[in-house]
């Protein structure tokens, strides 16, 4: 990772002012973000960007959930590091997320544990071995 | 001196003296009922006037709650002027309506008197218009015969009943009188909106409490290799209208409690954007917003902390991670402040260092929490409530242990139950009990490969003590 660029994030939540918020502030903080109301226009935005993080909402659209988007962006990055945002997890839910090493972020978050946590997960990246 | 006597309808009234715009900040930024007196007191006493109490006061009772520049001695002479038929000043609790000057026989300065009473001017959503008349808010806003100490019919909710004493300035104008006015009343306003607030918030972990505990039973009766052991079995068979009739009351309070879930649920994404928005703001608030802003920023917070606790119930699920057990304890004991503090139980805390332990943290609040509320309901009449913690070393020298005793001074267990105490539906409470709590505590140690005890001498006290290991074997 070059030190000089910004990282990129996607951020995907269904619930319009969350999802404008969490991009303001995080741009705020320096980072380059793309924000996508839907599984749809997220699964559309990493075709079109290689991205550095992603931070995706459990419940989305219709039926759709955050794991089809994280499925979806670890086909093309199996390292990408990847965070669900959610309110309330299942049982299974929470199975899922474990068995394949997705942090579970629960609403609401504090602002310092949200930045912090996105900072972490993106060192990592940075530290893990190509 | 004017003798007078003046009456004030506070419904009536125009806020033509409206208290200064910091001694409203200084009142609303209270978020405890009880940080609200001593405000009062002092706003009161930067109005120009000597000296202010407040008494805690029903017809034929009073006795003081906290106050400003009043010896002892004074003191007691007040709350009997208060409590003493045919006094002046007696009136004034009785009527449930403001008075000044009085004049009291020991006291060279008139007084102004202002009884505080649990009021709104509209009836709470609870009551709805086929039960409004029984709001108690109501029905003290209303200047009806609602006086002290009562609860709600509709919400349960207990009114508060306390009269604001003040010792009048010298050469005190009509003024004067309405600027006391209109600061007590604004007081009284934000105090009934707190007892209602903390009411909601109580009621709403009982709630929650009963809901986890009956999630836990569904699980058991659910899973097919769970036998039921020979006592439970007895206890079901003996028991069979207790129990149908209790299974009803749970699935009553399940209802209720799935309702605040969902509550919770909703109210959680409005909830983060507001958060958000607020902390996006913070670089843009000039400084005479700042005051404002902040009250924003600190409620904002606040209603972001009950979402959170009322959701963290419902993670039953959380993967095991280190945590130390000390800070689960200490969460535990913050939520349930107030409520020891009203049932008058003194809460002493021993946490000796410890290291981390490989838990599910929210089952194991749940265990504290149950144990906690167990030991409350133990000292009706208050008493103490001991909690220790510290490691302890397997026998085989290998494993370590977290030792939790939980002890209170409270009734005990007769020595009949004790042996069945963590069954199902064994209950020292009687009807107010589920006789479910112990039974999930026990299930979930086990589940962490722990172990409990109990210890109990009736008329004396409880003591419960677990251990957990701090790495799984």
């Amino acid at each position: 990772m070059n030190g000089d660029r910004k990282y990129r994030i996607l951020v995907v939540d269904d619930e319009a002012a969350v999802l404008i918020t969490y991009r303001l502030i995080l741009e705020r903080h320096g980072y380059d973000v793309v924000a996508c109301p839907t599984s749809r226009d997220a699964i559309a935005a990493l075709e079109q960007h290689a991205f550095d993080g992603l931070l995706c909402d459990y419940s989305l659209e219709e039926h759709h959930t955050g794991f089809e988007v994280i499925s979806a962006a670890r086909e093309r990055d199996p390292a990408l590091p990847v965070a669900l945002l959610t309110g309330y997890a299942t049982k299974e839910t929470a199975d899922e997320a474990a068995s394949r090493n997705i942090d579970i972020m629960f609403k609401p978050i504090e602002i310092d544990e949200f930045l912090d946590a996105t900072h972490r997960m993106l060192q990592e990246k940075v530290l893990r071995p190509a | 001196m004017a003798t007078a006597k003046m009456h004030f309808q506070p419904q009536r009234r125009r806020r033509d003296h409206a208290p200064s715009r910091e001694a409203c900040l200084r009142l609303l930024q209270a978020e405890r009922s009880e940080d609200v007196f001593p405000i009062l007191l002092e706003e009161i006493v930067a109005l120009g006037h000597p000296r202010a109490a407040v008494l805690e006061a029903t017809p034929g009772f009073a006795a003081p709650v906290v106050a400003l520049h009043w010896g002892r001695h004074q003191l007691e002479k007040l709350s009997t002027a208060l409590r003493t038929r045919g006094r002046p000043a007696v009136g004034v609790t009785d009527s449930s309506r403001a008075e000044g000057p009085v004049k009291i026989s020991f006291l060279h300065r008139p007084l102004y008197l202002y009884p505080m009473r649990l009021s709104s001017p509209s009836p709470c959503p609870e009551a709805g218009p086929a039960r409004a008349a029984e709001c108690l808010a109501a029905q003290n806003f209303r200047g009806g015969k609602g006086y002290p100490g009562q609860t709600c019919g509709v919400c349960t909710v207990r009114g508060h009943s306390a009269t604001v004493v003040v010792e009048l300035r010298r050469h005190h104008s009509e003024a004067d009188l309405a600027a006391l006015h209109d600061l007590i009343d604004l007081t009284n306003v934000h105090l009934s909106r707190l007892f209602k607030a903390e009411h909601y918030y109580n009621r709403l972990r009982d709630m929650e409490i009963t809901v986890a505990q009956v999630g836990t039973v569904m699980h058991k009766i659910a899973d097919p290799t769970a036998m039921l052991s020979e006592r439970q079995h007895r206890l079901l068979i003996r028991d069979k209208d207790r129990v149908e009739r209790r299974m009803l009351e749970i699935e009553k309070f399940a209802a209720a409690g799935r309702l605040a879930a969902t509550i919770a649920h909703e109210v959680n994404n409005p909830m983060e954007a507001i958060k958000n928005a607020v902390y996006l703001l913070a670089p843009a608030v000039s400084e005479g917003a700042a005051p404002v802003y902040n009250i924003l920023k600190s409620e904002t917070e606040r209603v972001a902390r009950v979402v959170r606790q009322m959701l963290g119930l419902y993670r039953e699920t959380e993967p095991s991670k280190p945590v130390n057990v000390n800070t689960i304890i200490e969460d535990t004991l913050l939520l349930l402040n107030r409520q020891m503090e009203r049932a008058g139980v003194r809460v002493e805390t021993e946490l000796g260092a410890l290291p981390d332990a490989i838990l599910g943290a929210d089952q194991i609040r749940q265990v504290f929490s149950n144990l906690l509320l167990n030991a409350r309901d133990a000292m009706p009449s208050g008493g103490i409530l001991r909690v220790r913690t510290r490691t302890v070393r397997a026998l085989d020298g290998l494993r370590i242990w977290v030792r939790v005793l939980v002890a209170d001074t409270g009734i005990g267990i007769a020595p009949e139950i004790i042996d069945d105490i963590f069954e199902p539906f064994v209950t020292t409470k009687g009807e107010k009990g589920t006789g479910l709590g112990l039974w999930i505590v026990k299930g979930i140690v086990h589940n962490h490969e722990g172990r409990i005890s109990v210890r109990s001498r009736p008329g004396k006290g409880t003591v419960f003590q677990i251990d957990l290991p701090v790495t799984k074997p």
